[in-house]
């Protein structure tokens, strides 16, 4: 007994093992690939582009299935239209990806071409971007961007992200279960108290455990942003810190406000459900029946769910406050051997009619109403709602204000001093305080270094 | 006759108790197993166990793998990583177990401090320098990263569990063993090694496994997606700023628990009947 | 050298002898731990000293470091609430999730030592939580079966008519619901246990027998003694595993360690702060904290383990 279960052990090792070497053999195209990777690094930095030598550049970017699928193709493109030009795709999931690129930053080994999001700024203030703005005009052509776009890339007048696509924040409302309770629609367009006024209408129809809206006081702070911009205001601008702490009292007291009247979940529900995507909202439970994402999450959130969801905009205010966020950028590493190539990836990605057909509006939506038009005949129910959302939005809108830097930090901080406020460990005042306090202190950090 | 029936009635209990507490434990797989059937639009917004629609498109979505790489390609690089990783670690461990356990020399007592303290430091911070060493040997993007710690045995883990093993074992065998002209290397390979199986199979097992789920390293030192491990295979499948395919990420996470599960069953097996209590006396 | 030259050429030959006999005495053991000898000087030892430099800098991880004295270390127990919350979070997990954890491993792996039909079956079963480990599905899971409309709370209703609350989002509880978690995940203890339990030979328990012992008495006299280096290695390891717990409380709070800080784990607000705060030299300072921690508590594991600890070879 005790033999043949050795043996069985034994072959079973054997049989992993020889799996593990046909693997191995089928590797070496890999692993060359890889050696060659490696010694770029110790070669000198020619400028290879324009004695045509084959170069080899690395472009790392997360995503979904679909954007990996679509990305790949375009590099295929890419790679038959400059031949000397390999480039090596270090694609991933998000999870793990800032880890990762800052250990590879650490390490002085970064890929030349990097995917960011409206986090970039803080990598510019450690030196890590290449200022792109020598390249425009000649391996980068932005005739056709917007300049608000081009400016959302800017930071102290040097250009460093290229940005991809647009994308706005959106409220979201389940049709189905608005009208299986007999609640209204949300109108077009309404207001701070029409917003409430619907939701209170809406809140007496439904049963204990359901809410009109969901807790967006600090699933993201690009609402307070927004509810900051119509005063005027904002989280940050000109380098500084723009908002006083009356208004983040303010805001505090206008979601308390809506959790005392059961518009919104109580504190502990809302902590159970961060609202940070679709596997932790009680919207996509279908137990509220308003929330606020971004435009590109429409489709996912529709994805998740059986009910049909609709769109409509954020609650007016005294000032325009809306705008166009660049989804993802394109930046270079400022160690890159190879600028020039990586310009000139950046330029197809964005330029070249082939790249762009292929890339659709995977990475956001074109802030060109036409491309919009085009591609709204050919695509899903739900993208054409986000379509004709962005018609009607983007009307009214003002230039994007950068992120607060550390920006990551802001956001946790923030969330955990609204919980503290929601779970009554400390007043309204106090929280207003303490953000002001927070974000004083991080634009402070971020200057020291 | 009497005794018989007691040793009935205490195992029909014992059954019983095992039956409720295994339903404890084997819910999340369950949970698991039946969320990878769900309709995509059901996983989250449906919150029973069992699914309303069972669909199969999960496991064909999934298996056809992420970007240009077929789920397969994940699940062989693991098993290259993790078989390497087996072998290699249970060798090098038992023999640094085999001196601290067994033999006597100066300086003992100090590296075995070392060692213990060598584990406590949380790897967090270690990372960059590491990850700035590895770059230096050109070992980024290899699997090199992966393996050659576990040559050097530098994880204190299974070093500390093999000497805890080794010193359980009796001494009387080594003993007219070395009176029958045995030195150390024969006694490590003759008598320590086949006395401790079950705790080298525990830590192959273990080796396994935690190889096998590995995140951390695979992702920080594993550029090229064609060399990725399950664990960064299995996250692909989730965007938390777009678009996420949980269904597939739950299918292929049961498709990648299926060895794990073969292997702790094969080995619990040999490691329960191999050992028998002669062989300790001798 | 100078002393023993300064005596005679009898003494340079005990000095050669006592060169030979150390060589002689250290050879071969030096040959067994090579690799380990090998691995620290080359992949170990140069991290650890670089984090501990770092730990008395300002480090944002793409620019240089700069070297602050004690700053880091003051800060922590001087200014950030934070930090004290996640040492108190961690130091209760511990206590509590590893003398629980421990109690069901060997508990469970003396129930699993029986002859019984379909045993190995039982024993798979037992470990699949352990097999899960850290998962992103582990997270998904766990977050539904806790919520408030959880299969917990569905039990609970059932028998009490009690509506309990979401145990995951209340900052009293959050911390609970992941010491069930990592008690529910017992399999490695259980394993070890039950690789120690397979080495006790039955000899001792027929001759226990004859002596009239009952089985209460065999397990105190017969399975504790001899199964205690086990449990010494499982004690030790496993408080250093909690005191690092790092995963689960990562993937079940989306790494925020949340509500109100409830589940912020040490390991996990150090990596926040090291990641994505950028501040690794404060990351790094917490880390050696942790790490005079952890050795404080194995050295007087160590320390009393002469007392209850006793090995084969006969030496403690």
């Amino acid at each position: 007994m005790k033999k043949r279960i050795i043996a069985l052990f034994v072959a079973v090792l054997l049989i992993f093992t020889f799996t593990a070497c046909s693997n191995d053999s089928e590797a070496p195209d890999d692993t060359g690939a890889d050696k060659s990777g490696n010694d770029e690094n110790s070669k000198e930095p020619t400028d290879s582009g324009e004695d045509g030598e084959d170069v080899e550049i690395s472009v790392t970017w997360w995503g979904s299935d679909t954007r990996h699928t679509i990305t790949l193709d375009m590099i295929d493109a890419f790679e038959e239209k400059y031949p000397h030009i390999k480039v090596n795709p270090e694609y991933g999931s998000p999870d793990g990806y800032w880890d990762k690129l800052a250990t590879r930053v650490a390490g002085g080994t970064a890929p030349d071409v990097i995917q960011f999001g409206g986090n970039y700024p803080d990598y510019v203030d450690k030196g890590a971007l290449l200022p792109l703005n020598d390249f425009v005009g000649k391996e980068i052509d932005l005739e056709q961007f917007d300049q608000d776009v081009v400016d959302a890339g800017t930071m102290d007048g040097n250009l460093y992200g290229i940005c991809l696509g647009t994308n706005m924040l959106t409220l979201v409302y389940n049709k189905d279960l608005i009208e299986r309770v007999g609640g209204e629609l949300p109108p077009e367009t309404w207001t701070w108290e029409e917003m409430e006024k619907w939701a209170e209408g809406l809140a007496e129809k439904m049963d204990s455990g359901y809410f009109p809206m969901s807790d967006n006081s600090k699933s993201q702070t690009n609402y307070l942003g927004y509810f900051l911009r119509q005063r005027g205001n904002s989280i940050y601008r000109d380098g500084e810190v723009a908002f006083e702490e009356q208004d983040i009292v303010d805001w505090i007291n206008l979601w308390e406000g809506f959790r005392e009247k059961g518009l919104v979940p109580d504190a502990e529900t809302a902590s159970a459900y961060p609202e940070t995507g679709p596997d932790t909202s009680l919207f996509v439970e279908g137990k509220t029946a308003l929330i606020l994402i971004y435009s590109n999450q429409v489709r996912a959130y529709q994805d998740a769910m059986e009910d049909e969801l609709s769109l409509t905009l954020l609650p007016k205010g005294e000032e325009t406050a809306a705008w166009i966020m660049p989804s993802q950028y394109m930046t270079v590493y400022s160690k890159t051997e190879h600028p020039n190539e990586a310009a000139t990836f950046i330029n197809f990605m964005v330029n070249d009619p082939e790249a762009t057909s292929i890339l659709g509006n995977e990475r956001g939506v074109s802030s060109s109403a036409e491309v919009r038009e085009l591609l709204a005949e050919s695509s899903s129910p739900v993208d054409t709602k986000v379509y004709e959302y962005f018609n009607v939005a983007t009307k009214d809108v003002k230039p994007m204000d950068p992120n607060l830097p550390n920006d990551q930090e802001f956001n946790d901080t923030f969330k955990l001093i609204l919980e503290k406020v929601a779970f009554g460990q400390i007043d309204a005042e106090e929280g207003g305080k303490q953000v002001y306090e927070l974000a004083n202190d991080l634009v402070e950090k971020a200057g020291r270094d | 006759m009497n005794r018989d029936l007691k040793n009935k009635t205490s195992n029909f209990f014992v059954h019983v108790i095992v039956i409720a507490i295994g339903f404890i434990m084997l819910y999340p797989i369950l949970w698991l197993i039946f969320s990878s059937f769900k309709l995509n639009e059901h996983i989250f917004s449906d919150v029973s166990l069992i699914p309303k629609k069972i669909t199969l498109e999960h496991y064909v979505d999934g298996w056809q793998g992420i970007g240009r790489i077929p789920f397969s390609r994940f699940l062989k690089n693991s098993f290259f990583v993790s078989i390497m990783s087996v072998i290699v670690n249970v060798i090098s461990c038992s023999m640094v177990a085999y001196a601290f356990g067994r033999l006597d020399f100066s300086l003992k007592n100090i590296w075995f401090a070392i060692m213990m303290l060598s584990i406590m430091l949380p790897t967090h911070v270690t990372n960059i320098p590491r990850y700035v060493m590895f770059n230096k040997f050109g070992w980024i993007d290899t699997y090199y990263p992966l393996i050659i710690p576990k040559i050097l045995a530098t994880d204190g883990f299974f070093i500390f569990l093999l000497v805890q093993f080794i010193r359980g074992i009796p001494t009387d065998l080594d003993e007219s063993a070395t009176i029958e002209g045995c030195g150390p290397i024969q006694i490590y390979w003759r008598i320590i090694m086949p006395l401790a199986k079950p705790a080298l199979v525990t830590t192959a097992l273990f080796t396994f496994l935690w190889t096998w789920d590995d995140f951390f390293n695979p992702l920080i030192y594993l550029n090229t997606p064609e060399k990725f491990t399950v664990p960064l295979g299995l996250r692909m499948f989730l965007d938390s700023t777009g678009e996420s395919n949980w269904g597939s990420m739950f299918a292929m996470s049961v498709v990648s628990l299926i060895p794990s599960f073969i292997l702790f069953l094969t080995m619990q097996n040999y490691f329960v009947e191999g050992i028998t209590t002669t062989g300790i006396k001798g | 050298m100078k002393k023993t030259l300064q005596v005679g050429e009898g003494s340079v030959l005990n000095q050669q002898s006592a060169l030979k006999r150390l060589w002689k005495k250290n050879a071969i053991p030096y040959l067994f731990l090579a690799p380990w000898l090998i691995g620290f000087f080359v992949l170990t030892l140069y991290p650890m000293i670089n984090s501990l430099y770092l730990s008395f800098t300002e480090f944002n991880m793409l620019e240089s470091p700069k070297w602050i004295g004690m700053q880091n270390y003051i800060k922590m127990f001087t200014e950030d609430e934070r930090y004290l919350k996640s040492l108190s979070v961690t130091f209760k997990f511990v206590f509590i999730s590893v003398p629980l954890k421990l109690f069901f491993a060997l508990m469970v792996a003396l129930l699993m030592n029986r002859k019984m039909r379909g045993i190995e079956f039982y024993r798979t079963v037992y470990y699949i939580p352990t097999l899960l480990g850290g998962s992103v599905a582990i997270a998904a899971m766990w977050r539904k079966l806790f919520s408030s409309d959880g299969v917990i709370n569905r039990i609970i209703y059932m028998l009490a008519g009690i509506e309990a609350p979401n145990w995951i989002a209340n900052p009293s509880y959050a911390l609970y619901t992941l010491i069930i978690l990592a008690v529910w995940q017992f399999g490695s203890s259980m394993v070890i246990f039950l690789a120690g339990l397979k080495d006790i030979p039955k000899e001792y328990y027929e001759a226990a027998q004859v002596d009239g012992a009952n089985k209460f008495q065999s397990f105190i006299h017969i399975t504790l003694p001899t199964l205690s280096p086990v449990i010494l290695f499982n004690l030790v390891m496993q408080i250093i595993m909690a005191f690092q717990s790092f995963t689960q409380a990562y993937v079940v709070s989306n790494g925020q360690g949340g509500p109100l800080d409830s589940t912020m784990f040490y390991t996990l607000y150090l990596y926040l702060k090291g990641f994505y705060y950028f501040e690794m030299g404060y990351a790094s300072a917490m880390a050696w904290i942790l790490l005079l921690i952890i050795a404080v508590f194995t050295a007087i594991i160590f320390a009393t383990s002469k007392y209850w600890v006793s090995y084969g070879d006969g030496r403690d």
